[in-house]
């Protein structure tokens, strides 16, 4: 069974002026349910205010949870296109990301200067930070060579697994 | 026995781990190796606050040891197995039952009597080496103001032979390092869980949030305690976000 927007019209006028509240029709691959609380709702107040007279029920009055009609799901408002980078010059530095959450230390100890500053060259290997956790000191080996550009982390503060640190570049 | 098996002694040094850590720029290092000294100028607890020891008096040392088989995600299983080894040892020597207190103090009788501070050296996500550094209060009676603080000569009323009491913990710490390394590693949990300080008891700690009241079920790989509380909800803390009240 197929049913149009107008039969489906035509069938709530139908279910409204016989003062029912809700039709549900079922077959194979087709289920159409109409309730109204409305018509619910009115039929109480007859009861209280027998005299008003039944009025035709307005369509935008049905609930819409009435009409379980496949309806063309509205696209999105708008897929914003992502800006192009302002500094495309960041995609070829690499990310040193934390391996594990603790403090961050840019130093191996407080007295002592920091492993790397910006503009360091740094080889393979090189110790470049400390992540402190659960009381265990984890010195933080650079797997890249390159200069650093940036430091993503102030000292002493928490990172999460898998923050970014630094910025190197590579070449 | 591997540990202690190459051991340089030192009279004088700032810190053993740090000795270990420029040990291993230069050469490579025999797993196992040790390094003890009688007196350390810079002693190191927790980033920040100093280690307090007489000179000649307690054990200080470190220990480096291959971690190959550990990676970012369970390095706190070594914590895990150093500090049940040095409590057995200790618990051996004084006769008395010890306590590791999360994540890695050792304590008899509420009172600190050892500290461990780990320096892990890593390649990429597998542990190259890790230098263990560990202190014992051994001979030292007088503490001056530190308050919570004791030494097995304060318990067992008498001196201990400071090597001998360092060859029992060596023993002990190579025993769990070998489980670990063989994989055992429910047992490492197993047993660190029963050596832990308020383990399965009901008890009132200082959180971020205030005081609240929990029973430690258990000390995750990685070393976060998982507390669960009064209405049967888990609360998970990293060190520092959860204080004892002793």
């Amino acid at each position: 069974m197929y049913m149009d927007l107008n039969e489906i019209q035509e069938l709530i006028k139908f279910v409204a002026k016989a003062g029912v509240n809700e039709v549900e029709i079922e077959q194979k691959d087709f289920k159409l349910v109409i309730k109204s609380d409305y018509l619910a709702k009115k039929k109480s107040n007859f009861k209280e205010e027998p005299t008003i007279v039944q009025q035709a029920i307005p369509m935008a009055s049905m609930p819409s949870q009435a009409m379980p009609v496949e309806q063309p799901i509205s696209a999105p408002a708008k897929v914003e296109a992502k800006p192009a980078p302002a500094d495309s010059e960041e995609d070829k530095y690499i990310t040193i990301k934390a391996q594990m959450i603790g403090t961050f230390y840019r130093a191996p100890s407080p007295d002592k200067p920091p492993y790397v500053e910006v503009g360091d060259i740094i080889k393979e290997g090189e110790n470049i930070c400390v992540i402190e956790a659960m009381k265990l000191f984890n010195d933080i080996e650079s797997e890249v060579s390159g200069k650093i550009i940036k430091v993503l982390v102030d000292d002493a503060s928490p990172v999460e697994f898998d923050q970014p640190l630094f910025l190197v570049d590579p070449s | 026995m591997f540990i202690g098996n190459n051991l340089i002694e030192l009279d004088v040094v700032d810190s053993t781990n740090n000795y270990a850590a420029n040990l291993l720029v230069q050469t490579k290092l025999v797993s196992g190796t040790a390094i003890m000294t009688h007196f350390q100028t810079g002693g190191r607890g927790q980033r920040g606050s100093d280690w307090i020891s007489e000179p000649g008096k307690n054990l200080l040392f470190s220990i480096v040891l291959n971690g190959h088989f550990i990676n970012s995600e369970n390095y706190f299983l070594l914590s895990k197995a150093v500090a049940v080894g040095i409590n057995e040892a200790l618990e051996d020597v004084s006769g008395k039952t010890g306590f590791v207190k999360w994540p890695n103090d050792i304590y008899i009788d509420q009172k600190k009597i050892g500290g461990i501070l780990i320096e892990n050296q890593w390649k990429g996500s597998l542990l190259e080496v890790a230098i263990v550094g560990i202190g014992i209060n051994v001979n030292q009676v007088n503490f001056d103001d530190l308050q919570g603080v004791t030494s097995l000569s304060l318990l067992g009323s008498k001196n201990y032979d400071l090597k001998e009491v360092m060859a029992k913990v060596f023993e002990k710490i190579e025993f769990y390092y070998n489980l670990l390394k063989r994989g055992d590693i429910n047992q490492i949990n197993h047993i660190y869980f029963n050596h832990l300080m308020f383990s399965n008891e009901w008890k009132t700690y200082d959180s971020n949030n205030g005081r609240i009241e929990g029973k430690i079920i258990e000390v995750k790989e990685n070393g976060l305690l998982v507390l669960k509380l009064r209405n049967k909800e888990l609360m998970t803390f990293e060190f520092k976000e959860l204080s004892f009240i002793l």
